[in-house]
């Protein structure tokens, strides 16, 4: 392996760009977290009926992050 | 406007007890079975709210009128399409085939979350007012929340505006309920009904004063 394979690797484009969107999937992974979060803290304060299907919709969405996360890993 | 959003005492409520309004009997009040997405519900029926004491009923639960949401609901429209442009059109050729997927693929996520946070921030920023208190809930961001509260007996004066063609023809408005409580004023946006929830309130006083001379205060 010649001294200049490890700096072809650094300047390649498309791995910067890997690396820079799996950051920001891992930093939306966390804001969906919130999200949960956030949803039960609501749903604690104001109960009318239709809780279920906002926390469905809230878990669906992390669930929904993590699978993008898993793809873009694999896939880029 | 769509039945689903409004549920005002015109339409049949299911009503199990006469309402005499000098009690504060729970059995006493109607109960209206109403949409839980409903911006008007009176007395609702299977409403819980985390700052009501268990003998306090629930009289009215506003929210934001459903026109309010026009402007987040097309923006989130015109989200879902913008990467139509760049999967018929070869604009973005140079961009490799799999990091255009994950790119289309984590927009409508992004979307999804900005549509959700909306809905979530109508739904739950909610007016409440009570037979004993008027209430204003707020989640300002993902994680804030503000409840204030004034006692109806506190209730010096309350507004109602409605202002602009928009808000004439679809009978929304606000209410300004002045307070001698630490909170010197509640204000319900853009809520349906502005007239027949001050009239309400109104009422509410009346009542609460007569309540207060008779000493039937709890």
């Amino acid at each position: 392996m010649g001294p200049f394979s490890n700096l072809e690797l650094v300047t390649d484009i498309w791995f910067v760009v890997k690396i820079m969107f799996l950051i920001g999937m891992g930093l939306y992974l966390i804001f969906a977290f919130v999200i949960i979060r956030q949803t039960h803290h609501m749903t604690n304060t104001l109960q009318v009926g239709f809780e279920t299907p906002i926390r469905l919709f809230a878990w669906l969405h992390l669930f929904a992050a993590i699978g993008l996360l898993l793809f873009a890993i694999f896939v880029l | 406007m769509p039945e689903l959003y409004t549920h005002t005492h015109k339409s049949k409520p299911t009503v199990e007890h006469p309402h005499t309004p000098h009690t504060h009997d729970k059995k006493d009040y109607p109960v209206n079975y109403c949409s839980p997405i409903a911006s008007y519900a009176h007395y609702p029926a299977n409403v819980r709210f985390i700052g009501t004491d268990e003998k306090e009923r629930i009289i009215l639960l506003l929210r934001r009128h459903w026109a309010t949401n026009v402007n987040w609901m097309l923006t989130g429209l015109v989200l879902l399409f913008v990467p139509v442009p760049f999967v018929f059109f070869p604009i973005l050729n140079f961009i490799p085939e799999r990091f255009l997927v994950v790119t289309i693929l984590f927009w409508y996520l992004v979307t999804t979350a900005y549509i959700l946070e909306k809905f979530l921030s109508w739904f739950f920023n909610v007016y409440i007012v009570t037979d004993e208190r008027v209430f204003d809930v707020d989640f300002y961001n993902l994680v804030d929340r503000d409840i204030t509260d004034a006692n109806i007996e506190d209730i010096q004066d309350v507004t109602s505006a409605i202002r602009g063609a928009i808000r004439t023809s679809l009978d929304y408005g606000d209410i300004f309920i002045q307070t001698s409580s630490e909170v010197p004023e509640i204000d319900f946006e853009g809520v349906p009904h502005p007239d027949q929830v001050a009239k309400i309130l109104r009422d509410l006083r009346v009542e609460e004063q007569q309540e207060k001379i008779e000493g039937r205060v709890r």
